[in-house]
């Protein structure tokens, strides 16, 4: 039975691909004739899971294509999704009928909240966690049950690969048996006594609950932290990068450029040297892959409302930590601007309205002189206005447009040369529709 | 006139914007021109509550709320006291658990608490997540607002609001949180004061008279919160009858 579900959802996968649908429907298809369908995939020899609050498409966008250029055969599931049935797809696509998979490498991002049900059938021999804060909490609770439910996954025989510099990420490698690679970034010139961030997740030691001191922070709850009355502090890095400038960092006495300067990338690009080199590629072969990246870091997207450029900040509702490097973006242009801030939905995946992350964004950053004024745009944006008044923005810079038909509007109306927009993917579909109509 | 906010455990339970209550104490307060003091406390600090006009403490994670327990238990009698002697307090989220007599864990361990009031927190094992609509008898406004926990309370004596919509104190419940004197307990977590400016304008006018009975109020300006609070309502909750 179990092949010829495969043979089905595989011809599946293959006639929605031509029709140029790529879609989950063959995961889930499989997932209702056989709920144990998972357990029957047959792994190759590098299976690594990538999971964390923000990271993991990149992560394994840059192993994808760095084992690649190496000559691997690689199978992945970026382009799909990374819940049970985009995994399930992605298998599917890429075994034979007998469940086995015809690549060298797997490499699987998964979703926190989904790690449990994909390690119960297929376990990686690599795990490569990257970091964890609060994030969708109306679907997660908090960061703490999430930790218990990937905790709960992880046996010793998977080698994990973890951030050094998220402590409640270094809290995985307190109990574990097996193997452990850290990797992290050392002191940067932008490193800071105090976070960019006031409500951290974890400041207090997960072994003795003293609390921590942090020598600095990179952002978020991400530094260098050690526990004053026991031995719980940052492990030293087996491959720690150091910033050269805001474009590259060396690690391994090697050199590696960027282009997007932002200290997030240093981790991604941290965690995939390290695995690299740990499941045998070449020194070389993955310094070269990293310099020659086929996939692109993502740069912003830029527009043109008459003369204005408007660049846009794609920022996920309920993320707090990379809604905040949006905004710490835009503080560090130093010309004069303009923002915009909007979402019509909280989120597009359940219908609970919670606004509460609102207020563990540091919006404070926005109180500043060469910003003439803050659009605010859609269905909450008298609840964005609110957040912003309470940073103590001057109300009269305070703009509101509830209907975000008139968003090509107010750009025009209020916009100074640089306009950044901070938007929800589904503020970025309004104006991006709107620009096409224009 | 000077008025001092204890936020305890600011770094410890602080897990849903509940930093956004400070705020909007703060800036109503020193709207009226009074001078306002936020203490900031943890469980480094002594607590003296003969210092504070004003205590809130928010929610946390079940953990962060045990160590804050360990160290807030020893200010029991103070605590009971201070509710009693009239004065403001504010708890959001599973903090309201800590003022009852125990939580009973799932494991079904008896965890201590500061025994203010009589009522016992169950813990589930399964989250209650939900949006929330609620009325409280001293007000016309409803109350809007979001819940996140894994605790129930049955007993409460005093509630403070008529379930409309959401969890409440347990599933199905009709009531929710609790008002003794000052004392102000919700499971609501994050910022209720901001999203329900009439209860912020309450207690700011509330706390200034129990210090200066004759005191001019100037005009509240609570445009944007009081908009967002009617949208809200009308677009998601317009069948409500209010």
């Amino acid at each position: 039975m179990k092949p010829l579900i495969i043979i089905g959802t595989k011809i599946m996968e293959k006639l929605l691909n031509m029709i140029g649908r790529g879609s989950v429907l063959p995961g889930e298809i499989a997932l209702k004739l056989n709920k144990n369908i998972m357990s029957y995939f047959k792994l190759p020899k590098i299976t690594i899971f990538i999971t964390g609050t923000t990271g993991k498409t990149s992560i394994s966008g840059i192993l994808t294509s760095m084992y690649k250029s190496n000559g691997y055969k690689v199978a992945n599931n970026s382009k799909g999704s990374n819940l049970e049935w985009g995994v399930l797809t992605c298998l599917i696509a890429n075994s034979n009928p007998f469940g086995k998979i015809k690549t060298d490498v797997l490499v699987l991002e998964v979703d926190e909240r989904y790690v449990k049900k994909v390690i119960n059938h297929i376990k990686p021999n690599y795990f490569i966690i990257n970091n964890l804060s609060r994030d969708q909490l109306a679907r997660n609770g908090h960061y703490d049950i999430v930790w218990d439910d990937i905790n709960n996954q992880i046996t010793d025989d998977i080698h994990l690969i973890l951030n050094s510099d998220d402590p409640l990420v270094t809290k995985f490698g307190l109990n574990h048996k097996g193997k452990i690679t850290y990797y992290g970034l050392s002191k940067t010139k932008h490193s800071t006594k105090k976070s960019d961030l006031n409500n951290l997740d974890l400041v207090y030691c997960p072994k003795c609950n003293k609390r921590l001191t942090f020598n600095y922070f990179h952002y978020g709850n991400i530094g260098n932290y050690k526990c004053g009355a026991c031995d719980f502090d940052r492990p030293k890095p087996d491959f720690e990068a150091q910033l050269i400038d805001d474009y590259s960092f060396k690690i391994d006495n090697e050199i590696i450029k960027m282009n997007n300067q932002a200290l997030y990338n240093v981790y991604n690009l941290a965690a995939s040297y390290a695995t690299a080199l740990i499941t045998g590629l070449s020194k070389g072969g993955t310094i070269n892959a990293l310099n020659n990246l086929s996939l692109k870091i993502k740069r912003l997207d830029s527009f043109q409302v008459d003369n204005k450029e408007c660049i846009l900040l794609l920022s996920k509702n309920e993320t707090p930590v990379s809604y905040n490097q949006s905004l710490d973006y835009i503080s560090k242009q130093k010309k004069d601007k303009t923002v915009v801030i909007g979402f019509n939905n909280i989120s597009g995946r359940y219908d609970l309205k919670d606004l509460s992350w609102l207020w563990d964004i540091n919006f404070e950053q926005l109180n500043d002189e060469s910003i003439n004024k803050i659009i605010c745009v859609g269905n909450f944006s008298y609840d964005i206005a609110t957040r912003l008044k309470y940073a103590n923005i001057d109300e009269k810079k305070i703009i509101i447009y509830e209907d975000s038909a008139q968003l090509l509007e107010a750009i025009k109306k209020h916009g100074k040369k640089f306009v950044y927009c901070v938007l929800y993917f589904d503020m970025e579909k309004v104006f991006k529709r709107l620009l096409k109509e224009a | 006139m000077i008025i001092t906010i204890g936020y305890l455990y600011y770094d410890l339970l602080n897990l849903y914007g509940e930093n956004g209550n400070i705020k909007a104490l703060k800036k109503q307060l020193e709207d009226q021109g009074i001078n306002v003091t936020i203490k900031f406390l943890t469980i480094d600090d002594d607590l003296d509550f003969n210092k504070y006009d004003f205590v809130y403490i928010g929610a946390g994670t079940e953990n962060n709320q045990k160590i804050a327990l360990k160290h807030l238990i020893k200010y029991k009698n103070d605590i009971k006291k201070y509710i009693e002697d009239n004065k403001f307090f504010l708890s959001t989220g599973n903090s309201i658990e800590l003022f009852g007599k125990h939580i009973l864990d799932n494991n079904k361990t008896k965890i201590k608490t500061l025994g203010t009031f009589k009522y016992q927190t169950i813990i589930e094992d399964f989250r209650m997540i939900d949006e929330a609509v609620f009325k409280a008898s001293l007000f016309d406004e409803p109350f809007i607002g979001f819940q996140n926990q894994y605790g129930v309370i049955k007993d409460i004596q005093e509630p403070f609001f008529k379930v409309i919509k959401g969890v409440g104190s347990y599933p199905n419940s009709t009531t929710e949180g609790i008002n003794y004197k000052n004392f102000y307990g919700t499971y609501l977590i994050g910022p209720i004061l901001i999203r329900n400016p009439h209860f912020l304008k309450h207690l700011v006018k509330e706390v200034i008279l129990s210090k200066d009975k004759k005191f001019k109020f100037k005009k509240f300006n609570l445009n944007f919160e009081t908009t967002a609070h009617s949208n809200f309502l009308e677009r998601h909750y317009s069948e409500i009858s209010i």
